[in-house]
């Protein structure tokens, strides 16, 4: 048995702690919000929070996560975040798949970075693919987004 | 006309008589807790439901899309021509894949109706329908109302989901559905006049909007069924060939794993979870029959593509003629000859192929994102030997598509491994495997010549050679005639070009490589786009010529639609108006009545492009939702630069090399244009025409020009050297 803190709640689970957090998510716990993408931490679809910092869940094993704080998209809260409704107001996605992804790596990127140039957006964004092509929008919510947070909105 | 534009009705037996239905089905039971199957899946069972609208005592209104939601937004914008017939409040609607029937079947294929989402045509088939839908289900709430009040029906207003009578009487239509339910449909509806549009036309957020930023939308990798297996695959990686040899013992008695099964072309672990099964997959050692294609590579097929244009091949399709192109090349002083080349692609689709699927005795249920549902049901007939009411397809959101999801071998595979187990059982193909089984857009190769003597174009010539993307979806007869041939030609032909040359020639050479190929989005205007709006591009740079200017010159009077979103198109980007240090380039299409021009603006940054700017102008004619045809625009657009940056499938020994994003590179953020504009045409009455796919085939030649433009430099060969300095 491992123990896991996810989502704010304590949660065991009996899978070889080898198993790669993702699979952990999507298979024990049934929290599907989290993607598989690539399985290679290539693409970003599995990104989660681990003791707020963005991760990639797919190349995480769950032995890794010991006693640290995991957050997924179905934790976020029952309000939506900044940054969510960002992604709402300027209609983001498309067929939706990476955006999971997208928003955690985005939310974790803004704690840390909370005014980002667009050389710092593109920075922190370019682990997360989205084959329809919405980084024009994604970066504009992102930006949105961060104004929000810092009360300029 | 085209044919779509006279379509069969879709079958309105029972239209709206099944209001009652979904109310009453509102209050069953719902399997959804238990196993998440949606609640309404049962529901196309009954006889008399409504094939596209039902409205709950709760008030909540839903549409059944016929469309299968991939990203592109039509479940959106036929929801919207409901509501807004209805006079239905937006906040009120649901959406719905609609499953498997014949109400949602068209004639894409003359005389074969599928159910089915493809060729950027949901919007232009189903608009109507929809439309109709909806004005039914009111006319049935007012007579309801009416019947309830003793008023006459005409004398009732809608808005909002709400009945209005001018005695101040009000109901709304949670509280009339059961009474509606029982009304009779109305034979013949009136249609709103474009003028009294509260939704058609408007940018409404998209129906799946909540659902996509909280990560609760479910797609078909998510559906949970209890007691579901997991199955991961080991399929043949020369595509057409077999298994010959499988060992997997140390498969077999890994933990989790359920059972090895083994096919004439793959190898299936199947295990309670898929990330067991993939570990157990790992271990086997398969040896493959190769069939004959062990020795075929990217090199080998260059070869054999060069040679299909040398003036002795035989199999040549005429394509175009125009005069007599050959003796004005021959007497021509100058002429110009390029050579365009482009790569197998992949759709990498961020969703990896999966399906699940359930045989029991005496049914088959299939949860998958597929474009093809119908087809789906063929196939499960022909795997399970069930009668095809006993099959049930269940459309799930699809994580992307872009044409690949309308080929259908992964879920043939999915139904031939639930033949063989006994539980639900969902296949996850791993992306190495997504990767390396792509239904890809063919490696082609174009040849051009123009002479260009007296400061003019007198003769254009070009050979098309390559595999045919549509070969997988048609029967042998088919792919014999000539028609089919000249395909691999589209966007050079005579009807599908935009340019009027004095004298011209196209011919297509097929070759048939034994590599899988499907329909990449804009299918062959992916190459043929590149290749003829580059080779205009060199045109002007041989005639001093600025490049827009030539193409005014060149587009043939017919295309007026598609020269006014040119002009529109130079204006908005400022055409010859780039900053300093800053390199334009255009390119522009005609993709089946939809008109799309791009300007692309960079500059060259460590040897790299920098797309600053890319500006868009599509005329699609009419249009629901102006918020998600810019999302497609744009969206496409950007898979066509990724393509032309970076993306490659090659052979080597007979396999594809590339197996996952390290080495199928994808555009990402840092590489994509800072800006993007979109602009839409005023749809002028303009019937409604294709979205998802004519903006990515301008993306790569504008891009391509513009890198000319900037270091003189003249891409011919994709994707672009990672290094610009290395173009030859």
């Amino acid at each position: 048995m491992t123990i896991l803190h996810i989502n704010g709640e304590t949660r065991e689970v009996d899978v070889d702690e080898s198993t790669p957090l993702l699979w952990v998510l999507r298979e024990e716990l049934d929290l599907t919000g989290t993607k598989f993408g690539c399985g290679v931490a290539q693409c970003g679809a599995c990104t989660v929070h681990i003791d707020g910092r963005a991760a990639r869940s797919c190349a995480t094993p769950l032995g890794a996560v010991q006693g640290r704080e995991v957050t997924t998209i179905e934790g976020l809260g029952d309000e939506l975040t900044p940054v969510q409704k960002a992604w709402m107001k300027h209609s983001v996605p498309q067929c939706g798949y990476c955006q999971s992804g997208q928003i955690m790596t985005a939310i974790a990127f803004l704690r840390h970075v909370p005014d980002p140039t667009d050389e710092q957006i593109d920075a922190a964004m370019s682990g997360n693919i989205c084959r329809c092509g919405t980084y024009p929008r994604i970066r504009k919510a992102i930006r949105a987004a961060a104004a929000e947070l810092r009360g300029e909105d | 006309m085209d044919p779509l534009d006279t379509l069969p009705e879709p079958s309105r037996r029972g239209l709206l008589a099944g209001l009652g239905a979904l109310v009453v089905a509102a209050s069953l039971p719902s399997p959804a807790q238990a196993s998440n199957l949606r609640d309404y899946a049962h529901l196309n069972d009954a006889a008399n439901i409504n094939a596209f609208v039902g409205i709950a005592s709760d008030g909540t209104v839903t549409v059944l899309s016929p469309a299968a939601e991939m990203g592109q937004g039509s479940s959106t914008g036929l929801a919207q021509c409901v509501a807004d017939e209805l006079d239905a409040a937006w906040g009120d609607v649901k959406v719905l894949h609609a499953d498997e029937a014949k109400a949602y079947r068209f004639a894409m294929i003359p005389l074969d109706p599928r159910h089915m989402t493809g060729g950027s045509l949901s919007i232009r088939v189903w608009r109507q329908p929809m439309r109709e839908a909806g004005a039914r289900a009111r006319a049935m709430l007012v007579a309801a109302a009416a019947s309830r009040w003793g008023v006459r029906a005409d004398e009732c207003t809608t808005s909002e989901s709400v009945v209005r009578h001018p005695s101040g009487k009000e109901a709304t239509y949670g509280e009339l559905a059961d009474d509606a339910a029982r009304q009779k449909a109305p034979r013949r509806v009136r249609l709103k006049d474009p003028s009294q549009f509260t939704l058609i036309g408007k940018g409404v957020p998209r129906e799946d909007l909540l659902g996509k930023v909280t990560g609760t939308t479910r797609y078909g990798i998510d559906v949970r069924l209890p007691g579901m297996l997991h199955a991961s695959t080991r399929t043949c990686p020369y595509h057409v060939g077999k298994v010959r040899r499988v060992d997997a013992a140390e498969a077999r008695g890994m933990p989790g794993v359920r059972d090895v099964l083994v096919f004439d072309d793959f190898v299936a672990v199947v295990a309670d979870r898929w990330w067991k099964a993939e570990q157990a997959a790992k271990t086997l050692t398969i040896t493959w029959d190769d069939a004959g294609h062990g020795d075929v590579d990217s090199a080998s097929i260059s070869a054999s593509l060069a040679q299909a244009m040398s003036p002795d091949e035989k199999d040549v399709y005429v394509c175009r003629r125009d005069g007599k192109a050959e003796k004005v090349l021959a007497a021509a002083s100058q002429v110009l000859t390029s050579t365009y080349e482009v790569p197998y692609l992949d759709h990498a689709t961020m969703e990896p192929l999966n399906c699940t699927v359930h045989v029991q005795a005496d049914r088959c249920d299939v949860w998958v994102g597929a474009q093809g549902p119908t087809l789906v049901v063929r196939n499960a007939v022909e795997i399970t030997g069930l009668h095809r009411d006993q099959i049930h397809v269940h459309t799930e959101y699809l994580g992307g598509a872009y044409g690949r999801k309308g080929n259908q071998g992964w879920i043939q595979q999915a139904l031939r491994i639930a033949t063989r187990v006994d539980a639900p059982v969902q296949m996850l193909w791993s992306r190495e495997e997504t990767t390396r089984l792509g239904r890809y857009r063919p490696a082609m190769r174009m040849d051009f010549k123009a002479s260009v003597d007296d400061g003019r174009v007198g003769a254009f010539y070009g050979r098309v050679a390559g595999d045919n993307s549509g070969r997988s979806y048609m029967s042998p007869f088919l792919l014999r005639l000539p028609l089919v041939k000249k395909f691999l030609a589209e966007g050079l032909r005579g009807a599908d070009s935009p340019y009027a040359y004095d004298t011209a020639l196209v011919e297509a050479v097929p070759r048939t490589f034994h590599l899988n190929v499907g329909f990449w989005r804009s299918v062959n205007q992916t190459y043929t786009v590149f290749g003829r709006e580059c080779f205009v591009d060199e045109i002007a740079h041989a005639l001093g010529k600025d490049p827009v200017d030539l193409r005014r010159e060149l587009l043939s009077d017919e295309y007026t639609r598609l020269r006014a979103v040119m002009e529109r198109c130079v204006a908005e980007a400022g055409w010859g108006d780039a900053p300093e240090g800053r390199y334009q380039g255009v390119a522009i299409t005609d993709w089946g009545g939809s008109f799309c021009a791009q300007v692309v603006e960079l500059s060259v940054v460590d040897d790299r492009p920098r797309i600053h700017r890319l500006t868009a102008v599509l005329d699609c004619g009419i249009y629901v939702n102006p918020d998600q045809v810019t999302a497609q625009v744009m969206g496409g657009a950007l898979m066509g630069l990724s393509a032309a940056l970076g993306e490659a499938i090659t052979v080597e020994g007979g396999r594809v090399v590339q197996s996952n994003f390290h080495d199928y590179r994808l555009l990402r953020m840092k590489d994509a244009p800072v800006e993007v504009e979109v602009h839409l045409m005023d749809p002028a009455g303009h019937p409604p025409r294709g979205v998802g796919e004519p903006g990515t085939p301008p993306a790569a030649p504008a891009l391509c020009n513009a890198i000319f433009a900037a270091t003189g430099k003249r891409v011919r060969t994709l994707p672009i050297p990672s290094q610009l300095s290395e173009i030859p």
